[in-house]
């Protein structure tokens, strides 16, 4: 179990989407970073769809009652396992009683926190499929609202569960100005010739009205051929819509089911992450792409998560002999290091006798 | 000759089929709010999701417009929109599947409809007259969106057609009927809203616990019936907690 001693700016247990009750006005909800919610549950031996804590500008304070494996990935929010500085997009073993903190946000707005075996019931049930937290309609998640001090959490056992004990070799960087690609459309025939042009070519600031449900932008305005309004009409992640005041807003994960604006463009699904990193006053840009190249994008991400899905987890053992390093599986299969792995640091081999707390680097 | 395009083409045949990113299609059935249109499109989506097509993850209506959610691995543009314009191809305009007509017992007036008496001001209508007009008809369900649960009603008579507040309450309670230029709707749950309130059903339109969590689909029917007191509306409403009481729902 752990206790929240500090709630955080806005924490909600969330996993990937509620899917199926878009037809009765439930909004899809889910993880805003997807990607890098998925990251910290392989990470911890999860599947990637467990639900997870996703943390917003400023973290939790939370104390362990049990031992347990953690992830953090995502923004950087800081990090400290018992005051000191950890990383993110790493397994970390904690011991009953370790309090886990964030100093505050370096890069990016929303970091994600998984738990190997995940986190239980009776602290969340599935509603509508999902334990993702809608909080505008109060269901879901943790009594349907964001984490406060005293809340008490079940998670997972870990003496039961594996992890994988390494890092992603190149996680996500949330510090550059975001470009987000996109895909002109559905409605782009609504405005006038040069707008896909002008979103392209402008900065736009993130305005402090962005939330879960979309993001608000700043900056050069978009004209309409004729009105700002057209029959309402479904919506998707990434969606950008443009209301009569001619500043584009992108939508995410809380939107609404339906809208009544035009819509020039979408963000492509790989960079919907992106989306769950901005923070206000952060600058963007948009640049047009292709369907195949969006999709090649799609894939990397995917295929990052593969190599992750199939790390060898904590039990697995390094076989270190003269310069070659080879990672051993459970079941004894060998696995290939294709870059991705960075630093593995669980029990190491050499001959016939283990070595303890041996870290090695495995050149990329 | 199927085409996908990035945004919808000029020869004004429908459907309209344009990518929304890489894991959505918009389908634009026809133009405006039109019950002949909004039939068709639930005609087209019924038979989408009966086909249970690997994947499709969501497919959901609006009015004259549906969207497509797949997955990218698995499905294409192209072969998707060949899929949806044969379906609609064979689905018949005027023909109708199934339609449900749910009764929703409203208290009218009082504390439950507070604006029943400007309403009256406004259209020159008396509370009777308000009342007979509002529950002499079979509204459309166009669509649910806006909060979970919340039905796009059709088409209120013209007798009641009234501006929006000057400024919305923060909170309508939950159930609350109203109205609001050409409008009629219902609030499933609590939620800020600038329409004027004539009454209140004690029935649940929405329950996040449930395997179904909303009362109202779209391309329902909806009739509101008023009920006579205060005395009958908590009745109603204490057999709607305990499940007693579940609202007449007709197929026609």
């Amino acid at each position: 179990m752990i206790r929240i001693i500090q709630p955080g700016t806005f924490t909600t247990v969330q996993d990937l989407r509620r899917v199926g009750f878009q037809s009765s006005g439930v909004p899809e909800c889910g993880a805003v970073d997807k990607f890098s919610m998925r990251c910290a549950n392989l990470l911890v031996g999860n599947d990637d769809s467990d639900p997870v804590l996703e943390m917003t500008i400023f973290g939790p304070q939370i104390t362990f009652e049990n031992p347990a494996v953690v992830a953090v990935a995502g923004a950087n929010l800081t990090p400290l396992l018992n005051g000191e500085p950890v990383d993110n997009w790493m397994a970390l073993p904690v011991e009953a009683g370790a309090t886990l903190s964030f100093g505050g946000p370096i890069s990016g707005a929303r970091a994600y926190l998984a738990f190997a075996g995940g986190i239980k019931s009776p602290s969340v049930s599935e509603v509508m499929g999902s334990y993702s937290t809608y909080v505008p309609g109060a269901f879901g998640g943790f009594e349907g609202r964001p984490l406060k001090a005293g809340d008490e959490l079940y998670i997972g056992e870990t003496n039961s569960y594996e992890f994988r004990q390494m890092q992603l070799c190149s996680p996500p960087d949330f510090s550059d100005i975001a470009v987000l690609r996109i895909l002109p459309g559905p409605q782009n025939h609504l405005f006038t010739d040069d707008a896909i042009e002008v979103l392209s070519n402008s900065d736009y600031q993130v305005s402090v009205d962005s939330d879960r449900m979309g993001i608000r932008l700043d900056g050069n305005t978009l004209t309409h051929l004729d009105s700002p309004d057209v029959v309402s009409d479904g919506t998707a992640f990434g969606t950008i819509q443009v209301p009569g005041s001619g500043l584009p807003i992108i939508l995410s994960a809380d939107r609404g089911t339906t809208g009544g604006y035009p819509k020039i463009a979408t963000v492509i699904t790989a960079d919907h992450s992106m989306l769950g990193q901005l923070l206000p006053g952060d600058t963007l840009r948009f640049s047009v792409v292709n369907r195949e190249s969006a999709l090649k994008a799609l894939r990397e991400q995917e295929r990052m998560l593969d190599s992750l899905r199939e790390a060898p987890t904590v039990s697995s053992v390094v076989e270190v002999s003269g310069e070659t390093v080879d990672v051993v599986g459970d079941n004894g299969q060998r696995f290939a290091l294709d870059g991705v792995v960075r630093r593995f640091n669980a029990l190491v081999k050499q001959g016939d006798q283990y070595l303890e707390d041996f870290e090695v680097d495995i050149k990329d | 000759m199927i085409m996908v395009s990035e945004s919808k083409d000029s020869s004004g045949a429908f459907p309209q089929i344009t990518n929304i990113g890489d894991s959505a299609l918009m389908v634009l059935i026809g133009e405006g709010v039109n019950p002949v249109i909004n039939n068709v499109v639930h005609e087209v989506v019924r038979k989408i999701r009966d086909s249970e097509w690997p994947g499709i993850r969501e497919v959901v209506p609006v009015y004259s417009s549906f969207v497509v959610h797949y997955d990218p691995f698995k499905l294409s543009p192209v072969p998707l929109a060949t899929f949806i314009e044969e379906i609609y191809e064979s689905v018949d305009s005027g023909k109708t599947s199934s339609v449900r007509k749910v009764i929703l017992p409203t208290l009218y007036g009082g504390a439950f409809g507070p604006d029943l008496d400007s309403v009256g001001e406004l259209t020159g209508c008396s509370a009777k007259e308000i009342i007979n007009i509002h529950t002499d008809t079979d509204y459309l369900v166009y669509a649910l969106g806006f909060s979970p649960g919340f039905p796009y009603l059709g088409d209120l008579d013209s007798r009641l057609h009234c501006p929006r507040l000057d400024s919305p309450r923060v909170e309508v309670p939950a159930g609350s009927v109203a109205i609001a230029e050409t409008q009629t709707g219902v609030y499933p749950v609590p939620s800020p809203g600038g329409w004027r309130l004539i009454g209140r059903t004690p029935v649940l339109l929405f329950d996040p616990l449930e395997d179904d969590p909303a009362l109202l689909k779209p391309g329902d029917r909806l009739r509101f019936e008023a009920i006579e007191s205060e005395k009958e509306y908590k009745e109603i409403e204490s057999k709607c907690r305990s499940g007693e009481f579940v609202p007449e729902v007709i197929d026609l």
